[in-house]
């Protein structure tokens, strides 16, 4: 599972970045014969990764929380009907974007949300303030970046999130999973069920279209930048 | 084009990502170094992509794992709790459904079948006569409405089929051919089955148990068993006490020509109808009080309508009149033919069924013993009936009495026998009884016979409202006609007016029906009073004195009044009476001619009026 190697988190779940995906099988096979507690070492493998996926597909962290709960919810549900034919994490990720996309065409609009806006933002899920902070501290150490560029890197995020929230759901979808979820083309083709051919065509259009989006902060950005 | 567009964009798509062969790869970089502008969308693109990558990650909340615990829970707990699933056939589904709307409704129907068992009906009872006589009542007032309709269901199909002279006829014919009268009815026979419903309607069977019978009890929502009951049972009633029907009093010279137009009108109205003169042929034939009776009534007495036969049968008790009241004047006794109770068979429909009451022979056959007691039993009667006329027109003559002998007129008129005749007079040349009529089709029947070409015309409309004599909710309306005023029998022929315009030049009135403590105002304007008021009378208290005080006046019809009649079309719902019609002759009435006296335009002809309505009616509007 190369994707995940990519991951710009430290893990937090049991399995280390060395499980593959058959130890993830292994464990979903296990959960099916009724071991509550492999699905739940699979819930804490991949809470957030699927987490992130869909609060950058909603854009809400609160419905990013029930879609990924239910997600959990259903895939225990739906235990048997996991065939091994693709890993746990796209059979899971595929119920979550499923679940994603039905919300967003249900509500018919587009959110997105201020990286640092979590404390503003009222009646937000419990410990935003904190993980916003967590996350900006976490950032920032990984970047170690200065002050202006702090500053301009949270308005690039701000403005791509806000251009990614404009976007189509499914092109959304694509550029969530392969750009920021760092899925393989195989995975994404798994979830979406599509020809890998079709996926690109359609991956590469999803691009253009979020440069549309991200047109105006690109040229102000050129005019600004170095 | 179109897959080259796809195959373009998935090549553009490996060639950001790095994904291409160096070959390919630098095919594309030679593209873009050509094209500068595509170039730079390419860097953007990858830009792009990596502020993607870059975004930073977000971490699921803490309780997330916890709120799924929860949620799990909450489904095992309502997992365990749920129900088993019940068969495909038990389950709830648009049957159940179905099933439980039929149960609510007939939960409801048998609740107010309960209840209107229970609870004193304010339906116009089908008895005539007052409270004080419980003996004698028809079973069910639902049962007797429910064979009625049945009968006149059969009756109008026969009706149609063949007139009414040929269905009396026919029906002599048939009884005719089944012999004695002692001879029990055999099954099938349609008659016989229109017998066997009325019976059961009255609680009373003549062993006739045909279709008719079943499909009554059918109607009736009763077992047939219990729906025809012995001969002998007692017939068990209920409510019902207060009399509420019309008397209509037909006083013409030409009472055949009468009743032929009172006839037409009900036929063409669909109202079942019975002509019930063949009680007082019956009596007549029986007391020899035939004598000088018209041809006519007697041929009329064979003749009934829509419901031939069934009330004939109805009242074929012994001891019972046809409405269940004891005969009057005591001239019931010679022709109790099944049983040796006293009683009248006042009603018996036709002549012939009549004689069926009697012994094979008739009087003639009897024995000595028989005749001689029947003789006697004459002899007693025509007393009876003279010392009855006698101190019925002393009474009359007392306002205070007025009322009560009212009463007992109608009651006597019931029962088919009117008090004015004397021994040796026909008691009356035909009696029809009019089942559930409205009151305008009651004041229609009036108009009919105002425009109908019968000479010496006078009409008695009277309906007692009140329980007894003494309450004086009794109003009467006298409808005189000048038939031979001035120009003879032919003044109105051809005329086909309006009701209301024969009402507004007829001479109508209101008389109080004699309660004693308001006798009549003679000079007094009255009011036609409205048929509201008059069935609010029957059970407002208040407005009876009302009422009472309306009655006790008189005047013409109002355009107010004409309207309201006129707009009193049936309608659901509406209360219907029975209407006894009664048609004499002017020529034997015993009345005085009231009516006539009280006319304004001379009448050479004055027609009577009954003597306990004493009080003269006159038309101001004349």
């Amino acid at each position: 599972m190369s994707s995940l190697s990519d991951a710009q988190y430290p893990p937090q779940t049991p399995l280390t970045a060395a499980d593959d995906d058959r130890q993830q099988i292994e464990m979903l096979r296990r959960a099916q014969q009724g071991d509550r507690a492999a699905y739940g070492r699979l819930v804490l493998a991949f809470q957030d990764r699927l987490y992130n996926a869909v609060v950058r597909m909603v854009g809400d962290r609160e419905e990013a929380r029930e879609i990924t709960q239910e997600t959990f919810f259903r895939g225990l549900q739906k235990l048997d009907g996991f065939r091994g034919e693709a890993g746990p994490y796209t059979w899971l990720l595929r119920i979550a974007m499923n679940l994603a996309i039905s919300r967003l065409r249900k509500v018919h609009r587009h959110r997105t949300f201020s990286l640092y806006g979590a404390g503003r933002d009222a009646g937000g899920a419990r410990g935003e303030d904190d993980q916003a902070a967590a996350l900006c501290q976490r950032i920032a150490d990984k970047t170690a970046i200065g002050p202006a560029e702090d500053l301009e890197r949270r308005e690039q995020n701000e403005q791509v999130l806000a251009a990614l929230g404009r976007l189509d759901a499914e092109y959304r979808a694509l550029l969530v999973m392969r750009d920021i979820e760092g899925l393989d083309y195989q995975q994404i083709a798994d979830v979406l069920g599509l020809p890998l051919g079709t996926l690109k065509s359609r991956l590469f259009r999803a691009r253009l279209a979020l440069r549309d989006e991200l047109a105006a902060y690109m040229a102000g950005d050129r005019k600004t930048g170095p | 084009m179109t897959e080259d567009v796809e195959h373009i964009y998935a090549k553009l798509c490996d060639y950001l990502e790095g994904r291409l062969q160096p070959e390919e790869r630098a095919e594309i970089d030679a593209l873009l170094a050509a094209d500068p502008q595509h170039a730079a969308i390419m860097t953007e693109l990858a830009a792009q992509r990596q502020m993607l990558r870059r975004l930073p990650r977000e971490q699921a909340p803490a309780d997330l794992v916890d709120e799924l615990r929860s949620q799990l829970e909450r489904q095992a707990i309502l997992d365990d709790a749920a129900p088993v699933p019940l068969p495909r056939g038990l389950g709830i589904g648009r049957w159940s459904g179905v099933l439980a709307a039929a149960a609510v409704v007939a939960a409801a129907v048998g609740l107010g079948l309960i209840v209107y068992s229970v609870l004193p009906s304010g339906r116009p009872m089908i008895t005539i006569g007052p409270a004080a006589l419980p003996d004698h009542r028809i079973e069910s007032a639902e049962a007797a409405d429910a064979a009625s309709d049945a009968l006149a269901q059969v009756d109008m199909k026969k009706a149609a089929a063949a007139p009414a002279e040929e269905s009396g006829a026919h029906l002599r014919e048939r009884f005719a051919a089944k012999g004695a009268a002692d001879k029990p009815f055999s099954r099938g026979d349609p008659v016989q089955a229109r017998g066997g419903a009325a019976h059961a309607d009255l609680g009373v069977d003549n062993k006739g148990d045909g279709a008719l019978a079943a499909a009554f009890a059918d109607r009736a929502g009763k077992p047939g068993a219990s729906a025809v009951q012995s001969e002998q049972a007692a017939p068990v009633h209920q409510h019902q006490t207060t009399p509420s029907y019309y008397m209509v009093e037909v006083v013409a010279s030409e009472p055949s020509a009468a009743g032929e137009r009172i006839v037409q009108y009900l036929t063409a109205n669909s109202i079942t109808w019975v002509d019930q003169s063949g009680g007082t042929s019956q009596i007549a034939q029986a007391t020899g009080l035939h004598e000088g009776e018209p041809a006519s009534a007697r041929k009329d007495s064979a003749r009934t309508g829509s419901a031939v036969g069934a009330e004939s049968q109805r009242a074929g008790q012994d001891d019972k009149t046809p409405f269940g009241l004891p005969s009057a004047n005591g001239l019931s006794t010679a022709v109790a033919g099944k049983t040796d109770q006293p009683g009248s068979r006042l009603s018996g429909g036709t002549d012939q069924e009549a004689r069926q009451t009697l012994p094979p022979g008739g009087l003639a056959g009897a024995g000595p013993e028989a005749r001689r007691g029947a003789a006697a039993q004459k002899e007693k009667q025509a007393a009876d009936v003279a010392l009855a006329n006698r101190s019925e027109k002393r009474e009359a003559e007392i306002p205070e009495n007025a009322a009560r002998v009212l009463q007992a007129r109608q009651q006597t008129f019931a029962a088919g026998v009117p008090s004015a005749a004397g021994p040796g007079q026909p008691v009356a040349d035909r009696v029809i009884l009019a089942r559930n009529m409205t009151e305008r089709q009651i004041v229609e029947l009036t108009g009919e016979m105002l425009r109908a070409d019968v000479r010496n015309l006078n009409m008695n409309i009277v309906r007692p409202q009140a329980e007894s004599a003494q309450q004086a909710q009794v109003a009467q309306t006298d409808v005189a006609r000048d038939s031979a005023a001035g120009s003879g029998p032919g003044q109105v022929q051809g005329q086909r007016r309006r009701l209301t315009d024969a009402l507004d030049e007829q001479a109508v009135s209101f008389r109080g029906g004699g309660a004693a403590t308001s006798p009549p105002a003679a000079a007094a304007p009255a009011r036609i009073v409205p048929a509201e008021t008059m069935r609010a009378a029957a059970t407002a208290p208040a407005d009876r004195a009302e009422l009472a005080q309306q009655a006790g006046q008189r005047s013409t019809v109002t355009p107010a009044d004409r309207d309201m009649l006129a707009q009193q079309a049936p309608a659901p719902g509406e209360s219907r009476v029975d209407c006894l019609i009664i048609v004499r002759s002017a020529a034997v009435s015993q009345e005085p001619p009231a009516a006539a006296e009280s006319r304004a335009v001379g009448a050479p002809a004055a027609p009577p009026t009954p003597p306990a309505t004493t009080a003269p009616a006159t038309n101001p509007a004349r």
